[in-house]
């Protein structure tokens, strides 16, 4: 699945984000510890507060050093029989789903991915379910259909 | 006929009996409690156990008075709830499965237990009528029949309907090469770590007394004694479990029968079958013994597991169990398979990846609890052995419309027959590591009852991983 389709590069903005609640929830960590502290002489809090600090430093920091990472080894790829998605590189893994298995799709857009136009899909099989991590709206609708469309045409053929 | 109908008044003491099934133990570790919760009100503790004896059989009484159903024309329908009242219609085409069960104290009166599924998205079972007369069941099992007759007639004419009956000798291999052993004495010492708890420790004392009293043979000749009984106990509870098993095949759905105190007759329609395993302990390896069983879709989940992993020959000798299957299913293959084996060199990894976590606790043991952290170096040959078990059974095999993977773990090998069509998503993994040496990890997702089924084949030629990959994307 080497001609597979990357992510949209917007995903990338999505990811970002990522960063930044890890970086705002450690520092609310360490000024939390930092507060506890005038109260409190404790050493758990020392503990916390340090953890917070290098939370906050060294957490965003990786997943920007991972952002280009994830994005060059994350493809997907939707033929009229199966949906394929592959990821990494140091430990890569490729799934098939064909659509015949699928049992629905999901998908779902907070406020990030409305600004940003993409569409979290989720893809559920009768027992294991898979997810695109960021799509176009108009392929997550296109792939929704075309799971639709198969649908119907097997109760036809059930009749 | 349409008339509401009663479960049959002795429903009452299998309420009874299920109620204590599950609540006996904690009312066991609960009586200290109770004892001191009724000194603290100033209570004789015999009043506050009789209310609530009093207070559980009104429950069951309640429960027996409120529950009724009705057979009608087109369907079942079952009424129920005490304050809530509930009204299940069950349409008999709808009925995938229907369980019968029967405790032999229940046979002179011609009563048993059905329990009816449909493919609905609920959890637990539509329908289970706890007591009712055989005739009762017999009746909604030809109203089922009836409205599916024009599928089954064929069947009846075709008349060769296959048939297989456990064979004595083989049932008593398998009851005694059962490790179910294990769990039983792992029971048995916790209940004996509880006695001080429940008992007075008077008796506890005296117990104590007496064992340390014994000369040491006299305490291993105990110990031994203790395992024997749990061998025989597992033995017969095995033995009990399959007595009379039988597997019986129409055109659409397999039944099975079985049962020495509880007669069970279960069906499965055969479209629900997801795929057939094959598993043996290590023992019955050496026996040339192997259990098969199916792999089911169902909406069944808990302590009944039967719904979805059906039994179909708790013990048959290896070299016979495909051809004895294949007239019950017909897409597997009539001859045992021939797997492709791992190469030798390959073995290494397994071994390996065995030793890892015993080394990574057995360093800090000998380093700081100096004498007997030594004895944790015994865990190494135990984990090269097992990692040795799991590379020499691994196995596979493609067919045109089927896979067919092997592993072992634990000391158990398991063989599946997976139809191509039925596999849900199939994944291939290869690390960066497993690049230089062109190997790969194959994971592949089965139905199996409500949740996911997931049979891992590791270190795989990627050649091989490739080919299976394309051949799933094509058949689907």
């Amino acid at each position: 699945m080497e001609n597979g389709q990357p992510l949209p590069q917007r995903i990338k903005v999505i990811w970002r984000f990522d960063a930044l609640w890890l970086f705002l929830i450690a520092l609310a960590v360490a000024v939390g510890s930092y507060v506890a502290l005038q109260f409190w002489s404790v050493t758990f809090f020392h503990w916390t507060l340090w953890l917070g600090v290098a939370g906050a430093i060294v957490g965003p920091l990786i997943i920007f050093l991972l952002i280009p990472y994830w994005y060059r080894f994350q493809r997907y790829q939707i033929s009229d029989d199966d949906v394929e998605l592959q990821s990494g590189f140091i430990f890569r893994k490729r799934v098939a789903v064909p659509i015949g298995r699928v049992q629905d799709v999901k998908l779902a857009a907070g406020p990030l991915f409305q600004w940003q136009k993409l569409q979290q899909v989720t893809i559920q099989t009768a027992s294991t379910s898979h997810e695109i991590g960021g799509l176009d709206p108009e392929v997550a609708e296109q792939l929704r259909d075309q799971i639709i469309q198969l649908a119907k045409e097997a109760r036809q053929y059930e009749v | 006929m349409k008339s509401k109908q009663r479960l049959h008044p002795l429903v009452i003491l299998v309420l009874l009996g299920k109620f204590l099934k599950i609540w006996i133990v904690p009312i066991i570790l609960l009586i200290p409690g109770l004892n001191s919760v009724a000194k603290l009100i100033h209570f004789n503790v015999w009043w506050l156990v009789a209310i609530l004896i009093v207070v559980v059989l009104l429950f069951t009484v309640l429960d027996y008075l409120t529950f009724s159903f009705e057979i009608g024309s087109a369907s079942l329908t079952i009424h129920s709830g005490i304050l809530i009242k509930k009204h299940t219609h069950i349409p008999y085409d709808r009925i995938q499965s229907i369980e019968h069960n029967q405790w032999f104290f229940f046979k002179p009166f011609h009563l048993e237990q059905l329990t009816i599924e449909t493919a609905s998205k609920s959890d637990s079972p539509e329908g289970v009528l706890a007591l009712v007369p055989t005739a009762v069941a017999a009746q909604i099992d030809a109203k089922r029949t009836g409205t599916s007759q024009r599928a089954t007639e064929t069947s009846i004419v075709a008349a060769d309907t296959p048939h297989y009956q456990i064979n004595t000798r083989e049932l008593n291999l398998y009851a005694l090469t059962s490790m179910g052993v294990v769990p039983l004495l792992v029971a048995l010492g916790w209940l004996s770590d509880k006695v001080n708890e429940i008992f007075p420790k008077s008796w506890s004392d005296a117990l104590t007394q007496t064992v340390t009293g014994l000369s040491i043979l006299a305490i291993i000749a105990l110990g031994v004694a203790f395992v024997l009984i749990g061998i025989l106990a597992s033995y017969l509870i095995i033995l009990q479990k399959y007595f009379h098993f039988q597997l019986s095949a129409e055109s659409t759905q397999l039944t099975t029968n079985r049962g020495l105190f509880r007669s069970v007759n279960l069906s499965v329609p055969k479209n629900r079958i997801q795929a057939v395993t094959f598993k043996q302990n290590i023992i019955r390896q050496w026996l040339k013994l192997t259990t098969v069983a199916t792999i089911s879709a169902s909406k069944r989940e808990g302590n009944d597991s039967e719904a979805e992993s059906m039994t179909m020959m708790p013990v048959i000798q290896n070299s016979d169990a495909f051809s004895h299957l294949t007239p019950f299913l017909n897409w597997l293959p009539s001859q045992t398979p021939i797997l492709t084996r791992l190469a030798p060199q390959r073995k290494w990894l397994f071994i390996r990846n065995a030793l890892i976590l015993p080394v990574i606790v057995a360093i800090p043991l000998i380093w700081f609890w100096r004498p007997w952290g030594w004895l944790s170096l015994l865990l190494l040959p135990w984990a090269f052995f097992q990692g040795w078990y799991a590379s020499a059974n691994t196995g596979w095999s493609l067919k045109s419309n089927q896979l067919i993977l092997q592993k072992g773990s634990w000391f158990n090998r398991t063989l599946v027959v997976i139809p191509g069509t039925n596999i849900q998503s199939l994944a291939v993994r290869q690390s960066i590591w497993m690049k230089k040496t062109a190997m790969a990890h194959l994971r592949v997702n089965l139905r199996k009852g409500n949740g996911n089924f997931e049979m891992t084949v590791r270190y795989l030629p990627k050649t091989v991983a490739d080919d299976i990959y394309h051949w799933y994307t094509s058949v689907n």
